[in-house]
């Protein structure tokens, strides 16, 4: 394995120094070094510092993906722990940073998180919690509600 | 090493921060992994997800019965790239003490509650005490007919059509090897009580669905669903969400997957 260091650059000047091993997760650079070998500095536009050390902890992390049981469940563990420290504001960043450095574990992983925190929320809070904005007119809304009543009824009692 | 408060400031950034604004794909990215069953739910958070949700060809034919459950051709294609599958329980019951009406319902959870809700159900016509199974995405109802055409000895429902098609038993591999109800045989997702050497006699308050390929035991009692887990030496449990059943209700589970 090469112990050979790279210099990746966010969009606001910040440097981090890792293994080569670890910055070719980042499929974004692997390109890079296949066509030039003799890159050793990376300049990655479209991300900021804060959100790009956040990504070269998961792929510190992830570098060595073990087959084992065992190795799968200690990374799922901390996986879910890595998730939790963030807000969805901070999660929307890292997806899009995940997309445009091309880590598709990372880009996995928070999107299931995304969609894991949509399916327990009511739609004013979903709306809220993304920054969407209701669009709907009272009677739109109350039209949409009718035609999936099922999912909104209160009533326990099935009726056919 | 930065701390955690560090980290969250970088909503301060410039960059976009609202769902919406993420591209297109990694939207359908994120809501591919959200069940069907929350669809109704994101319907209603504006119009932009409810176009995600719905599909437009069925908007047009007006077919309504389970509309909400369809996505758009788009996310169902992302669905299908990223290999999602989900399982469904379906209850069958016939609610009518004085005429035949079994109704299906596909049971989805209600959010952080112990609770399960049903949605639109669909009608069938089957035999009282045919063997229901469900392989892959569809519903199999065999067997239970005095009919002598073999057409009439099964049927198959898909639920992403919601259609019925007969189906001929003979050509079905559905002898499968499982038995979680001790002294009892099972057969086909139904419980035989043995008597009198071969002679057997079919229960019908149990119910057998199997759900990872496990077969649970079901049956109604006194208008309460209830539920045995054979990992608990099965102690039957109440299904909580399906009280105030009728007495006589007539049960029928099955679990698909789409």
């Amino acid at each position: 394995m090469s112990s050979n260091k790279i210099v990746l650059t966010s969009s606001d000047g910040e440097s981090f120094e890792v293994e080569e091993v670890v910055a070719r997760k980042l499929q974004i650079v692997g390109h890079m070094l296949e066509d030039d070998c003799v890159i050793n500095e990376i300049p990655l536009q479209n991300v900021t510092g804060d959100i790009l050390s956040m990504v070269i902890e998961y792929c510190k992390t992830h570098v060595d993906e073990e087959e084992s049981e065992e190795a799968q469940t200690k990374l799922k563990t901390w996986d879910e722990e890595f998730m939790k420290k963030f807000d969805i504001k901070t999660l929307l960043q890292i997806i899009l940073a995940a997309n445009y450095l091309n880590v598709k574990g990372l880009l996995d992983l928070v999107s299931q998180t995304i969609a894991d925190t949509i399916k327990d929320y009511t739609p004013e809070q979903i709306r809220e919690v993304f920054g969407v904005e209701n669009d709907y007119t009272e009677e739109e809304e109350a039209e949409v509600r009718k035609e999936n009543a099922w999912a909104f009824d209160e009533a326990d009692t099935p009726k056919p | 090493m930065r701390t955690e408060q560090e980290m969250n400031t970088s909503s301060d950034s410039p960059l976009p921060t609202t769902f919406s604004s993420l591209p297109y794909d990694l939207v359908l990215y994120c809501l591919a992994r959200v069940s069907t069953l929350c669809r109704p739910t994101l319907s209603l958070v504006s119009k932009h997800f409810r176009s995600l949700m719905a599909s437009p060809e069925l908007e047009a034919t007006g077919f309504r019965m389970g509309r909400s459950l369809m996505a758009s051709p788009e996310l169902e294609a992302t669905r299908t790239r990223m290999g999602i599958t989900e399982t469904y329980l379906c209850v069958c019951l016939d609610l009518n003490k004085h005429y035949s009406s079994s109704h299906w319902f596909t049971l989805a959870p209600i959010p952080k509650q112990e609770k399960l809700q049903h949605n639109v159900s669909f009608p069938m016509l089957y035999p009282e005490y045919s063997t229901v199974i469900s392989i892959g995405s569809e519903i199999y109802i065999i067997g239970g007919t005095e009919s002598n055409s073999i057409e009439d000895w099964g049927e198959v429902y898909d639920p992403k059509t919601q259609t019925w098609e007969p189906v001929l038993p003979t050509t079905l591999d559905l002898t499968k090897q499982m038995s979680v109800v001790p002294g009892k045989l099972v057969m086909g997702g139904k419980v035989y009580a043995m008597k009198d050497g071969y002679n057997l006699r079919l229960m019908k308050d149990f119910c057998l669905v199997e759900i990872d390929n496990m077969l649970y035991q079901t049956r109604v009692s006194k208008g309460i669903l209830r539920w045995s887990d054979p990992k608990k030496n099965l102690r039957s449990t109440r299904v909580k969400g399906l009280e105030r059943l009728p007495k006589c209700t007539h049960l029928t589970l099955s679990a698909y997957s789409d």
